[in-house]
């Protein structure tokens, strides 16, 4: 394979595992926080923070390699009850996530096809993507490359026509009072980049951790920050705030502005491109996540289960099962902005983990193997490590309505993943199947 | 039996090749997946390369040329290797232990691991 194939691949893939559906729905909610540039000042700095983030991840990733990284990062540096814990918000989060975005899939398809149900529109694209799995199918790179390709450009166009032809007004409000609400946003507006580390289970030869998957991270995220900030300036230009805050998919209207009756078909058409990259890659890699927990004796037998093709069929129906109740639960009570805030919110807690855990093991394991040293500094990383779970917090709490929900939402499911690894830990504990952590790469090179 | 506590890493792979070709279960797993497995220890100075195609894993020979499509490379310290191979060790409980790397499609990763579990009962 081709060196610029490679980071192109990489770059692509990152890019579309987190430009989903429920990105749309999140720039809804951004602006609910804050209006005009500020969506964007707040996607640029999470972003920017992201970057940091992607730093340590590539220096864990080569020391690491092609392992399932929130398990084995975080197991390497901190107590396994930590490292379960999580884990299982990681889990908690991607179920969540599945949910909102099929839920997302359903609101666009129901603007073309009202006569679809939601539910039924949820349950078929989530049980079409558990089938696809189960059969072991899988996109050929180039299609993989191709759609999310696609997709960014789209998007960027569509954005910069937006802003070219848009005629609406700045609020009366848009100025630096704002700026206070920013630190909110910014929380909020990490959603939009999760999924970037998923480049590092992807390695395709032993010397792509030394640059090519630290540089495909980054870029990767730059380049959603041009796309999100396009359509951003484009929803603001063209659309009335409320017409943004008004529906969890401002896509529809934003389409229909500027293409007339054709605009939802394409709305719908992007819901396909971004579904692609986003849900199927999604619940294979937790599925195998699971397959590998389960082997590991943290999660039942069953869960490891595979079929005759190879695929971790126990795991995918598990993660497929979880997504369909979660999804049907959001769309009766349409709670999509509710799980998406609490999914980014856990997500700021393992990103800010993987940054302690960098921290940790240059002092545990100084000599180990690394092919990739974040050039960030080390008061940088506490900086972000401590911002992080303040940003998570802050976006919870963010948004219009009882500020209590999200926190009781968020607090039933940080007890679920305690309550799991309370029983995981036993589990291994008891069947001594846990394998305690082997520096055998520990040699420096 | 043989046992990765006194056998060499060839011996290890060489029992494995007997185990994978004698299996039918694995015939089944590996239809039209024809790879190259590299199989690196990365405290030793012998690599090996395993040729799997037309549902047998027809040789295991000295020396690896990386780099190319339809492989799995695969590296680890020569203990772990020969544990991963002589059924002592599941390879996807090394990948999270962070003792083994895998190089290669998602896909092949997990039919790695199947086989592992057809061939031992992992």
């Amino acid at each position: 394979m081709k060196r610029w194939f490679e980071l192109l691949f990489y770059v692509t893939f990152g890019a579309g595992m987190a430009f989903g559906m429920s990105s749309f729905t999140m720039l809804s909610g951004l602006n609910e926080i804050v209006t005009g540039p500020w969506v964007v000042v707040a996607i640029v700095l999470a972003g920017l923070l992201c970057s940091v983030i992607a730093s340590s991840v590539a220096e864990l990733a080569s020391m690491f390699p092609s392992s399932p990284g929130v398990r084995t990062y975080l197991k390497a540096a901190f107590d396994n009850r930590v490292s379960l814990m999580l884990v299982y918000l990681y889990l908690i989060f991607m179920v969540l996530v599945a949910a909102v975005e099929a839920y997302m899939f359903a609101l666009v398809l129901g603007a073309v096809f009202p006569a679809v149900p939601a539910v039924a529109a949820v349950l078929g694209i989530i049980g079409f993507t558990v089938v696809v799995n189960v059969l072991g199918l899988e996109l050929p790179k180039t299609l993989q490359i191709v759609t999310t390709l696609l997709l960014i450009v789209l998007i960027m166009v569509l954005g910069a026509v937006g802003m070219a032809r848009g005629t609406q007004p700045p609020g009366a409000h848009e100025g630096w009072e704002q700026a206070a609400k920013v630190p909110a946003a910014i929380g909020m507006a990490v959603y939009l980049f999760i999924g970037f580390e998923w480049i590092t289970m992807l390695g395709m030869r032993p010397d792509s951790y030394k640059r090519t998957i630290p540089l495909s991270m980054p870029l990767a995220i730059a380049t959603n920050v041009v796309a999100y900030s396009c359509v951003a300036f484009g929803f603001w230009r063209l659309l009335p705030h409320a017409a943004i805050v008004a529906g969890t998919t401002p896509q529809v209207p934003y389409f229909t502005a500027l293409l007339g009756p054709g605009g939802p078909y394409l709305a719908l058409g992007i819901s396909f491109l971004a579904i692609f990259s986003t849900f199927n890659a999604g619940v294979m890699g937790g599925s195998r996540l699971m397959y590998a927990l389960s082997r590991e004796g943290i999660l039942p037998g069953w869960c490891a289960k595979m079929n005759e093709r190879g695929a971790p069929v126990g795991g995918v129906l598990t993660l497929g099962t979880l997504s369909a109740l979660a999804a049907l639960v959001v769309v009766t009570w349409h709670l999509e902005i509710l799980a998406a805030v609490i999914g980014s919110a856990f997500v700021c807690f393992v990103y800010a983990a993987f940054m302690l855990a960098v921290i940790k093991l240059r002092r545990t394991r100084p000599q180990a193997r690394r092919s990739f040293r974040t050039a960030v500094p080390e008061w940088l990383q506490w900086a972000v490590a401590g911002a992080f779970p303040l940003l998570g917090l802050s976006s919870l709490v963010s948004q219009p309505g009882p500020k209590s929900i999200p926190i009781v939402g968020a607090l039933a499911f940080t007890a679920a993943a305690a309550l799991l690894t309370r029983w995981s830990h036993a589990r291994t504990e008891k069947s001594k199947r846990a394998t305690p952590y082997r520096p055998v790469l520990e040699p420096e090179a | 039996m043989i046992e990765a506590a006194t056998a060499t890493l060839e011996e290890c792979l060489t029992d494995f090749r007997d185990r994978f070709n004698d299996n039918a279960r694995v015939k089944k797993l590996i239809v039209g997946w024809n790879r190259d497995i590299l199989v690196e220890p990365l405290d030793a100075p012998t690599a090996y390369t395993m040729v799997i195609a037309d549902l047998e894993l027809t040789s295991v020979a000295a020396g690896i040329d990386g780099g190319h499509d339809g492989q799995v490379h695969m590296q680890a310290d020569e203990e772990i290797l020969k544990r991963i191979f002589t059924g002592e060790y599941n390879p996807a409980e090394a990948l999270i232990d962070g003792n083994m790397a895998v190089f290669s499609e998602e896909r092949d990763k997990v039919k790695l691991e199947a086989i592992a579990m057809v061939i031992w009962g992992l």
